[in-house]
């Protein structure tokens, strides 16, 4: 026998208690994990080509009053532009039911550019999209899901249009990333809105990151003292802008994540109050064989350790697997979800696990080697 | 010439108990020598278990002089103290006391895990201690698994294995049937009479007295004289 046999025959000799108890732990510290990860995500979210070299241009003074359509040509025209295209996003009903599809309208080119890289088109079903202006193109889990098939006629209804749009499906998408996203022509939907002089925003592509990193600056000079003034950024500063608005979601993560931590502590500090408690005659005859009191507090805080990293261990292993399930999913299709685990992040989980495990110890393992061997010896807990 | 084991001087122990002091002990003055099975006997209340304790270290006295196996007992540390008995001192319970979770091969080897001991001595030593108990078919048995009798000989094998020169027994048949009592008597008999161990046993039966080479009676915290 050695003392990690001991400390093992200890931990069982309640199994119930010990499973639960770890059982416990594994919940909190797992929601603990994916808060501090989503909390470092929505701190820095992930950077891709598109997000670096996508800039929107909206109006400065309210994103309800649409830009003119003249400025598409004379942000066409600035250094460092590859394409440019006005943008709506759009969310509609399908037909008569009452589901939601969501996606944007630009022109067909600028879209697929957006997404090249991420979705797979066929060569044939990509030219039908571009050459058909009420073309329409869906993610194959939204096309599977509604059995529709190439060419297909798709109505798309919003209280707020006073029209329906009749869509005809030119295009199904695949890809490791949302499947259920839709995309039309900015065209068809200015003609009928009857809006054909506004677009309600810019999608600009830049040449390069460089160009991008300038670009802003220059189109919003471009358009200052104007009429209608601009605010540009790109799309990562977009998602960091709104994500910044989420200020209080990140002050409520943390709140949570407190909480949790407190609960752990909780959790864990009654089992080992307990378990020391109903053994304070046996630590009392340990000490009578020999043990030190140092000894016994070190059996003490290895099992309470072990509890703590076996539920930290359960708990990563799940989140892990969380995060590799959502890893492919695109916040609106482009804005990639990559909550993971940094070294960061998993150092804080262990020093909260073991955290957890002193400050859950402690205490009962000082008060038990205070106790006189005399009185601990006859004590029945 | 034996050798002194235990010296005990002036010895007092008073237990503060809220506003009130108890004098358990009181002016003890005890000498004993290497090779002796010491009874102390007297009713509840006497302080035998309380001189016991003192002798063993596990408890301190109030004033008075006390050497153990040439050792000021009462000056060492706690840490000191726990290493000391884990060298010198073998203890018997009432209660067995042995550890549920672990099996009676276990319980016996706890304190050579104290000692730097390999595996495969310490298992010589367990197996000695237990077929000394007459336990060695029942090794891989739990505390609960076993009758009264048989957990305070593995209880006394624990207290042997260490080989120390002092074993201390406080009322070890008190929770035991007459028959499983004499066998656990027979057993501190033996050491005493054939390993030369130095017993100290506090009881209050007469016919576990009689296993003993000197008696002594407690009376109210004081120690009678011999014979008395």
């Amino acid at each position: 026998m050695t003392r990690s046999h001991l400390i093992v025959k200890n931990l069982f000799r309640n199994r119930r208690r010990t499973i639960l108890t770890t059982g416990s732990l594994a919940v909190s510290m797992f929601l603990f994990t994916v808060f501090i990860a989503t909390y470092r995500y929505l701190s820095a979210p992930t950077e891709t080509e598109a997000t670096r070299r996508t800039l929107l241009v909206m109006p400065r003074a309210s994103t309800s009053v649409p830009l003119p359509l003249s400025y598409r040509q004379r942000i066409a025209r600035l250094k460092g532009v590859a394409m440019v295209s006005p943008f709506v996003t759009i969310d509609g009903m399908y037909g008569g039911t009452d589901e939601w599809l969501a996606g944007f309208a630009t022109d067909p080119e600028v879209l697929l550019k957006l997404y090249s890289g991420l979705w797979r088109i066929p060569p044939d079903q990509r030219q039908a999209f571009i050459a058909e202006k009420t073309g329409l193109i869906v993610g194959r889990k939204l096309a599977e899901k509604h059995g529709w098939k190439l060419g297909d006629h798709i109505p798309l209804r919003n209280e707020g249009w006073h029209v329906t749009l009749d869509l005809v499906l030119r295009a199904i998408y695949t890809g490791e990333v949302d499947e259920t996203f839709i995309g039309v022509h900015w065209q068809y939907l200015s003609e009928v809105w009857h809006q054909s002089d506004v677009a309600g925003a810019y999608l600009v592509i830049a040449e390069s990151d460089q160009a991008a990193a300038a670009l802003g600056k220059t189109i919003d000079d471009t358009f200052h003292n104007e009429p209608m003034e601009t605010r540009t950024m790109t799309m990562l500063q977009f998602a960091l802008d709104f994500l910044g608005r989420l200020g209080n979601v990140k002050r409520i993560l943390l709140m949570i994540s407190g909480a949790v931590l407190f609960a752990i502590l909780l959790v864990l500090a009654n089992t080992m109050a307990m378990s020391i408690r109903e053994r304070t005659s046996e630590f009392a005859i340990l000490r009578v064989l020999g043990f030190r009191t140092g000894q016994i507090q070190g059996i003490l805080a290895a099992e309470s350790l072990t509890i703590a990293l076996v539920g930290t261990a359960l708990a990563c292993a799940v989140a892990f697997g969380l995060f590799r399930l959502i890893s492919g999913y695109r916040v609106g299709g482009w804005m990639p979800i990559d909550i993971h685990l940094d070294l960061p992040g998993l150092g804080l989980v262990l020093a909260v696990a073991l955290a957890t495990s002193f400050f859950s110890t402690f205490v009962p393992a000082y008060r038990v080697s205070r106790v006189k061997i005399a009185d601990a010896v006859r004590f029945v807990g | 010439m034996a050798e002194t084991v235990v010296q005990i001087q002036g010895l007092s122990k008073i237990f503060q108990r809220d506003s009130f002091s108890v004098a358990a002990l009181e002016d003890i003055d005890l000498t004993l020598e290497s090779g002796e099975f010491l009874c102390l006997m007297g009713p509840s209340g006497s302080g035998k278990t309380t001189l016991l304790n003192i002798i063993a270290g596990i408890d301190r006295p109030t004033k008075g002089q006390l050497r153990v196996l040439g050792e000021d007992v009462a000056q060492m540390s706690e840490d000191r103290l726990a290493t000391w008995r884990n060298v010198h001192v073998g203890f018997v319970f009432q209660t067995f006391n042995l550890i549920p979770v672990l099996t009676a091969y276990e319980n016996v080897e706890l304190p050579l895990l104290l000692t730097k001991l390999s595996s495969g001595a310490r298992q010589e030593h367990v197996l000695a201690a237990l077929k000394l108990v007459g336990l060695e078919d029942r090794i891989h048995h739990y505390p609960r698994q076993l009758s009264g009798g048989q957990e305070q000989r593995v209880a006394i094998a624990r207290a042997i294995v260490t080989d120390p020169t002092l074993l201390m027994a406080d009322e070890p048949t008190g929770d035991l049937d007459a028959h499983s009592a004499e066998e656990v008597l027979d057993i501190l008999t033996r050491l005493n009479r054939d390993f030369k161990k130095t017993i100290i046993m506090v009881t209050h039966d007469p016919r576990a007295a009689r296993h003993a080479t000197v008696t002594r009676q407690l009376e109210k915290g004081q120690l009678l004289p011999l014979g008395a």
